[in-house]
């Protein structure tokens, strides 16, 4: 009897500790999500989770009215031209990321609407409140890195 | 002879190769809820839903290997919002999928939105990769960012109806 109580005690020990792995991966792994400047200062981008990778879209912009058009920016640049009329406020440029370990986001894409092209792309968090952009084609080496702010929203 | 032999041999064989066709079917996703809960800002919103691929079912009701899988495509989107309420909210919508294994995909995008109606059928992108792919997955994420015109309390309740057109070999 004692065996049996001392077994579930065992076992309610091991799930509580992975539980608490997974949990603390999880909340790890979130501090991605907020709203990030770029060091342009131009547009704000919102990073959210979905299914269990990471997104992010463009909620501000600066300059959100295309001064030839007077309308509001348009994703012109796109590959595809059927889907050039989608609105660059509420674009998802930062696609497709997982969390790895030691504060990096990688495996994932971030999209130039300046130039219409997909990069490949790695996040890492510098603090809590800075990330590291890097953008680049084919090898890391061959690539650009910004730096992000976190937005604090009142 | 056994020349001849071979020659039978490799002349069955570009025989059996060439006797498939392609075949094309239309797998449709009725009634997907992509929800996203108030309160609604002005600006990007989003709402996302989880379903099942619709390709299992039909390999298994039809006997069909995963191997003989040619393409697909995303043929039809259709939104529907389920109150009394219409489209008038929103001034843009864009529909993704995506998958764990799988990179999202713009599906289809509207702008602007037909104003005073309460369903709308949405022009699919030209350039579709990796459908197939993404179907071959069991959990899909369809997920549509919507740009609301003001603040609201309400919540992003569209209805989708997906059509996925599907290309796959069959024996003559």
């Amino acid at each position: 009897m004692k065996m049996i109580k001392l077994f579930k005690l065992l076992i309610i020990a091991f799930m509580a500790i992975v539980g608490f792995g997974f949990t603390q991966q999880d909340t790890k792994a979130d501090r991605l999500i907020g709203i990030w400047e770029p060091s342009n200062g131009k547009s704000r981008v919102k990073i959210e989770k979905i299914g269990t990778k990471y997104y992010g879209k463009i909620v501000w912009l600066k300059e959100p009215i295309d001064p030839t058009t007077k309308k509001p920016k348009l994703d012109k640049n796109n590959a595809d031209e059927s889907m050039r009329n989608l609105p660059l406020k509420g674009y998802r440029i930062l696609k497709d990321f997982n969390y790895t370990e030691n504060d990096e986001w990688s495996d994932g894409t971030i999209y130039d609407p300046e130039n219409g092209t997909v990069y490949s792309c790695v996040i890492n968090m510098k603090e809590n409140s800075v990330i590291s952009i890097r953008g680049y084609i084919g090898v890391k080496a061959l690539g650009r890195t910004d730096s992000w702010k976190k937005v604090i929203v009142k | 002879m056994k020349q001849y032999s071979l020659i039978i041999l490799f002349l069955s064989f570009v025989f059996l190769s060439c006797n498939n066709k392609t075949s094309e079917t239309v797998l449709t996703i009725d009634s997907l809820s992509i929800f996203a809960e108030g309160d609604l800002y002005e600006g990007s919103n989003t709402a996302q839903c989880e379903f099942a691929s619709p390709l299992n079912a039909f390999l298994k009701e039809q006997s069909i290997s995963i191997k003989n899988l040619e393409s697909a495509t995303v043929s039809e989107c259709e939104l529907s919002v389920a109150d009394s309420t219409n489209l008038n909210v929103y001034s843009s919508i864009s529909v993704q999928l995506t998958s764990e294994k799988e990179g999202m995909k713009n599906i289809a995008v509207l702008n602007p939105v037909p104003q005073n109606v309460n369903k709308v059928s949405i022009k699919t992108a030209e350039n579709q990769e990796n459908i197939l792919e993404l179907l071959k997955q069991n959990k899909i994420f369809a997920v549509a960012d919507v740009n609301i015109k003001k603040d609201t309390a309400m919540n992003i309740d569209l209805k989708c109806k997906m059509k996925f057109k599907l290309k796959y070999k069959t024996k003559l």
